[in-house]
């Protein structure tokens, strides 16, 4: 356990002690793929942090629609902080489980008695607020700034081998755009030479005129 | 519902003129009675002078105080012939005088005052036979005029016991109405809600309630809003369905514009610019079709009830 801990940049500033301390207010669990870690609105008394595998957070409209919001990494907090004084977490997202992962609960409160009170791990905790907000930042662009064209163009060049795993259903779902549009995106960037589809995997021919669609947007 | 209204109204006040008339009538009887009772007791009074007097003159030694509490409770009720005719207030003044006459000659005991005396008796008794006479003929008018008040009191109730029996027979009609309505009433909403849905919604039947304004305008109300419930479904669902076709129609053309833009093959960055946007609107319509075939679903949840 401690070692899980130590191998994680977050708590890589912390002494051994602080380790064993932490330690003993954590939990190790293992989860399999399409397992949902916690549900939208629910109030967690445990801070979860992805140490190994990928999840996603989405959301469920009226319709019952999924509406993908952002993928999770491993080394990331995988709960969501709202309210940095209140001493429960209520989640805004649903988190699914999309590659066998290993979690790390920590009891929030004890954790916030031992460690954010006292002015430890403070900067980490507000680095992984940040990056959320980041994430917050490229679904406000992908829903609401990029056409279909930006999305898919954003999509193959920030994260490639992601496109290249998932199939074109699951893309244009992410992506909250029809397949066919998808369809005539990668037909559009092929023909303009920006990429290539090679047994149905993308291969980039020009970065550059890739980037410079959602950028010049 | 004005009718009902006013036919409560008029109802209610019935029943307070009623007992009103009732409490009057109770009272005018007590105090006719109370009136025969005393004109009786003076008739009794006056015949007990009368014998008392006819005694005090066959024996002078007599005493006078049953005379004297006879005239003593004969002037006491005095007040029953107050209001009498001037033949009777006079007849009790001569009577009273006599009496007073008599009392005061009966002191005396000469040959020439027993002559008196004898006349004086002979003179009270005749004005009493006439007081008499006259009491009895003011107990038989007072009766009469009792009996004819009476009469007059037995017609006002049956008037209005007659109207006030009419107004419930009239506002149980009414209230029969708006039973039927609400049954009716009761009777779609029901179906409504066994079949769950607002489709094809029946409207009231307007043939017996007609003659009922405000039920009328109920039912009109009511069937007015099924007809324009129901109209509605039938235009948003066709509406939805035209708005669908009409956007398949787009959908195609800018397919037809995208396939004629990929048999350019070129490299040109206004025409590229052009797909990006076709493309972008062939997405927006997509997801427009999409939605509306969700609003139609909606719209059929609606329908059905569906949560």
């Amino acid at each position: 356990m401690k070692k899980t801990i130590a191998s994680i940049d977050f708590f890589s500033s912390l002494n051994e002690e602080h380790l064993t301390l932490l330690s003993s207010i954590s939990t190790l669990h293992t989860y399999t793929k399409n397992y949902v870690v916690h549900y939208e609105k629910k109030v967690s008394s445990n801070l979860l942090f992805l140490t190994n595998g990928l999840a996603k957070a989405y959301k469920i409209d009226k319709h019952n629609n999924e509406v993908f919001l952002y993928y999770i990494h491993k080394n990331s907090i995988l709960s969501e902080i709202s309210n940095i004084k209140s001493k429960v977490l209520t989640s805004f997202s649903n988190i699914e489980i999309i590659e066998d992962a290993q979690v790390l609960s920590i009891n929030y409160q004890k954790f916030y008695d031992y460690f954010l009170s006292k002015n430890l791990l403070c900067l980490e905790f507000a680095d992984e607020v940040i990056k959320h907000s980041q994430y917050l930042q490229d679904l406000v662009n992908r829903e609401f700034i990029f056409d279909s064209v930006a999305k898919v163009a954003m999509m193959i060049a920030s994260d490639l081998d992601m496109f290249n795993k998932l199939k074109r259903h699951d893309i244009s779902l992410i992506l909250h755009i029809q397949p066919a549009t998808l369809s005539r995106v990668l037909t559009r960037l092929k023909r303009n030479n920006i990429i290539d589809i090679i047994q149905g995997k993308i291969k980039i021919i020009n970065y550059t005129a890739l980037e410079a669609i959602y950028k010049d947007l | 519902m004005i009718k009902i209204k006013i036919a409560g109204a008029f109802i209610f006040l019935l029943s307070i003129l009623l007992v009103f008339l009732f409490n009057d009538i109770n009272k005018q009887n007590n105090l006719n009675n109370d009136t025969l009772n005393n004109i009786k007791q003076q008739k009794i009074f006056i015949q007990d002078i009368s014998k008392n007097i006819l005694f005090a003159y066959k024996d002078k030694n007599i005493s006078n105080y049953k005379l004297d509490n006879s005239i003593k409770k004969l002037l006491l009720n005095i007040s029953a012939i107050k209001n009498q005719n001037n033949k009777t207030l006079s007849l009790y003044s001569d009577f009273y005088l006599k009496i007073q006459e008599f009392k005061n000659l009966n002191k005396i005991t000469t040959s020439y005052s027993s002559i008196l005396i004898e006349k004086l008796v002979n003179n009270i008794y005749k004005t009493n036979l006439e007081l008499i006479i006259e009491l009895d003929k003011l107990i038989s008018i007072h009766q009469k005029e009792l009996q004819n008040k009476l009469n007059i009191y037995k017609n006002i109730e049956y008037t209005l016991f007659f109207l006030l029996i009419t107004l419930l027979v009239y506002l149980f009609t009414q209230i029969k109405k708006i039973l039927i309505f609400v049954q009716r009433f009761l009777l779609i909403s029901k179906k409504m809600i066994k079949n769950s849905s607002i489709k094809n919604l029946e409207p009231l039947k307007e043939d017996s309630i007609s003659s009922n304004i405000s039920l009328y305008d109920a039912t009109n109300n009511f069937n007015s809003f099924v007809h324009k419930t129901n109209a509605s479904v039938e235009y948003s669902i066709k509406s939805i369905e035209h708005s669908s076709k009409s956007l398949e129609m787009v959908e195609n053309n800018l397919e037809d514009v995208l396939k004629f833009l990929y048999t350019m093959e070129n490299n040109d960055m206004d025409l590229t610019k052009k797909e990006d946007v076709i493309i972008q609107s062939l997405e927006e319509l997509i997801t427009t079709t999409q939605n509306l075939k969700n609003l139609k679903n909606d719209l059929n949840d609606l329908i059905n009830f569906k949560s």
